[in-house]
This record gives structure tokens, sequence and C-alpha cells, in this order.
């Protein structure tokens, strides 16, 4: 397992079961660690634990709401770039690294980059579309190498082509049962838009049929291709917001015992406000390890031309990945990031589950109101703007 | 089990993630631990304090070589001031 000092103890990232866990100071000292420096007040800020690694910009699939605005002449790094890269991502002490693109199935060298992964001690894991994935392509790939790859399907031919421009449904079900019946543990990315939350419910059960052990849900969100004015009429409802909690809930019930885990990506955490028994159990989150927005802390991304963003949805900084450890705590856009939870206006600041939401969504406030501030689609901040437009105390 | 290693507590877990995760594009959490509260209780905790009890064990991160605690490369106490020390955890 691989252990890394943090100013509360340590992160460690477990094989089996596959699992990050925070240890305090305590637990370290058992394992006959000690943090030393690493545990002092003013010891620096750590570098992500997860980075987000786009290894082409090129993809053919021209899904309407791409995030990266990729294309199929996009830029796409050599091999020896993204492996050092890859050095300074294991220096920085980097836990997973998430393969992405662009269409990284594109690259004839994935598995290269996989085992290159391994060896530096990194956890890799891919996202792909599964367009064009065949099981000869599989193996001369080796996709067996990563810990996990996750096919994006937002379900049925509807939903699909609601989100996507085009209905990709059935080449994405093809790979995930391809790489199911590879031997790969396969999990499946999907994104939600008010059209289509009706039909998650089915779309899980259909992924776990055909072979998926995990759904991720993602919010859509305003960047790339989807940072237009259809953006407003995609996302989800404030009805579906204060709704969705209870349809976790549910979820979770029905696929949890079966073994298929049910993830929400950092930007749904504050849709969990809405939910009166989390939003008074904020160390119950804590404790089950959500993470709300991690943009310049336990989160990274290093896009095509080797700059560090936030996070993948937001412009990038002027940091290198080469420079991370050293320039991580220096840079002014990943230092504004990191100070953002314990200098965040209301409703944030007196937000039960801020110090795990974060503040919401940066990608979403900025597009829609213009700063880097509160979730605009958070229960709670809807709340207290109309409370502030009535003129209400707040 | 090492002689300086002892059985981690399980009340020295702060926070447990679990699986790998696969997405690119931003970080996911799983919330069957929220739901499901036997996922959160008894097995699971015993199957992770029982990793912790017996996996080798790697140091990563700045100024480490793969065992001992170096001293962070350089403070900047103004930023860490900020930050509550139980930060992401």
């Amino acid at each position: 397992m691989k252990l890394r000092y943090e100013r509360f103890g340590a992160w460690v990232k477990l094989d089996e079961p596959p699992a990050v866990v925070a240890l305090d100071r305590d637990g370290v000292r058992a394992l006959g660690k000690d943090g030393g420096d690493h545990w002092r007040d003013d010891a620096p800020p750590t570098p992500p634990i997860e980075v987000h690694l786009a290894v082409t910009q090129r993809c053919g699939a021209g899904c309407e709401g791409c995030y990266l605005d990729a294309r199929p002449d996009g830029l796409e790094p050599p091999l020896e770039v993204l492996l050092a890269r890859m050095d300074a991502l294991a220096e920085a002490g980097v836990m997973t690294v998430a393969f992405g693109g662009g269409e990284p199935v594109t690259r004839d060298d994935l598995g290269v980059l996989a085992d290159a992964a391994r060896a530096r001690g990194l956890t890799p894991v891919l996202t792909t579309s599964g367009l064009g994935l065949s099981a000869a392509r599989v193996a001369r790939l080796g996709l067996q190498g990563f810990a996990q790859v996750n096919v994006s399907y937002d379900g049925g031919a509807e939903a699909y082509a609601q989100v996507r421009g085009f209905d990709g449904a059935h080449a994405a079900e093809a790979a995930i049962t391809l790489l199911s019946q590879s031997g790969v543990r396969v999990g499946v990315n999907v994104v939600l838009t008010s059209a289509t939350l009706a039909a998650l419910p089915e779309t899980l059960r259909r992924a776990r049929a055909i072979g998926a052990s995990e759904a991720q849900l993602l919010r859509y969100k305003p960047a790339g291709r989807a940072a237009s004015l259809d953006y407003l009429a995609r996302r989800l409802t404030p009805e579906q917001v204060l709704a969705f909690p209870a349809m976790l809930r549910a979820l979770s019930v029905e696929h949890a015992p079966a073994g298929f885990s049910i993830r929400i990506d950092c930007s749904m955490v504050p849709f969990l406000a809405g939910d009166p028994a989390l939003y008074a159990s904020p160390e119950l989150l804590v404790r089950a390890g959500i993470f709300g927005c991690e943009g310049g802390q336990a989160l990274a991304s290093v896009k095509v031309d080797g700059h560090v963003a936030p996070c993948s949805f937001v412009p990038t900084t002027a940091l290198l990945a080469e420079g991370l450890v050293r320039d991580h705590q220096h840079d002014p856009d990943l230092t504004r990031w990191r100070a953002y939870p314990s200098t965040a206006p209301e409703p944030c600041a007196s937000c039960a589950i801020a110090s795990v939401c974060k503040g919401g969504c940066k990608a979403v406030s900025t597009f829609v109101d213009g700063v880097h501030g509160p979730d605009p689609e958070c229960p709670r901040v809807r709340a207290h703007r109309a409370d502030g437009a009535r003129g209400a105390p707040s | 089990m090492p002689e300086d290693r002892h059985p981690v507590p399980a009340a020295s877990i702060r926070a447990l993630r679990l699986g790998h995760g696969a997405n690119c594009s931003s970080i996911g959490s799983v919330v069957d631990t929220l739901f499901v509260t036997a996922l959160l209780g008894g097995a699971l905790f015993a199957a992770v304090v029982g990793a912790l009890g017996k996996e080798p064990i790697l140091v990563v991160g700045p100024g480490s070589k793969g065992d001992d605690a170096k001293a962070p490369a350089e403070s900047d106490g103004a930023e860490a001031a900020k930050e509550p020390s139980d930060e992401g955890a």
C-alpha cells in the first residue's frame, strides 16, 4: 500500500479492498510511521492524490456536450512527453492517474502507458466512449492493465442521444460487455440532464446486467461545447435536484447489495444539502469519503499541453505538470482554489456540510454567475437567494 | 507484522473512499457508504483495518524515498494557516 503524509496524518491507498483511507496521526503511528515535519501546523499544502491526465485531444465522436471540445484533429502528446508527466505525478505522490482525452483508445500505446503508470506506483484507470472498440483492439491495447475502465453510457438510445446528440448506446453497451468479458473491471459514466434523469434507474439496471460493476453519475457541466445557453435548458431542474438524494438512496439500496457501486461526482455533492438527514450528518459524509470540490487540493487535471488545471472543466493554470512538486504550493490560481472553502461567502459560510462540499462546482458558478463563488444550483444557495430577493433576513 | 507496527484503531480511519474510480473529468465518491449502513460498519472496516495491518508500506510524496518521512521541501506558513489541519479528511 502507498502512504503519503498529510497534516492530518496520511492518505493510504489500498489495493485490496481497493480504497483510499485518510488515517489520523495515531493511525499512522500504529503503522510504525511518523510524519515528522509533514505534521507541522505550517507544513505546505500537498499535491493532489488523483490526477486526470489527458493523453489525446483527438476524438471523432463529436458529442454535442463535450466538455473539452475534442476534435478528430486535436493535439496528441508523444509517449515520452506523457511518461515525463507521469514521472512528475509519481514524484508528487499522486496515487491514481485517470487517463482521458479526447478518446484515449485512439492511441496505440495505451497499454504501454498503463504499464508505465504502474511501474511508477500510480494506479491507472481509463475513460472511453467505447466507440470502435473490438475484442482485438482490447487485447492489442492491453486494457487489462487498467485497474478500471469506465465507458460513457448515458442510457438507452434516447437518453444517450439527448446528452451527446447521436445514438451511441449500442456501441457503448457492446464495449461494456466486451470489456467485462475480457476480465476488465468496468464502470459507466452517466451524464445526467433534465431530460435523462428519469431514465437513470433503467440505465443502471441495464449497465449492471451487461457487466458493469460501478456507475459514476455526472452532472452536466457548462464547459467546452456545453458552455452555451443550451446548458440552462439541459441542467437538472430545481425540483430534480431536490429529489435527487432520495433517488440516489433508492438506487444505492437496490444495487449495493449486489456489489454494484454508485458514485456521484464532486459537482453533485451540493445536491446532498437538500436532504435533511445528510445535511445533519456532516461527520458521516466525511467518514464515507465524500469529496466535493477538490480543485487545487486532492484533485488536478493535466491537459494535453501539459498545463495543470484545478479540474478538467476549468481553464489551466500557468503551472506545468513537471513543476507540480516544486510549484504546486505557490501557483496563484491553485492557491485561490484552495483558499475558497475557508473564505466562502454565505450561504456556504454557515453550511453544515461546507467542509465536504467546498462550495460546489466552480465551473457552474463561473458560467452562470460569472464568479468563483457558491454553486447557484445548490438547494441552499437557491433558498438563500430567494430569501434575499424577498427581503427576508439571512 | 513488524515490532513497531500495531493494529490500526478503527477510530483512526477518518475517511474511507472505496474503489478506484475511473472517471477522467471529475473526482467521484461512492455513496453506498451513506445509504447502506452495513457498508460503513463492521465487515468493511474490519477488512480495511486488516489490510492496513499486513500490506507492505511504500511512503510516497515530496521528499520521500519510499520509507521514512522527510521534511517538506519548503514551508508556506501563510497559506497553511488558512487551512484547518484536517482539510480533505
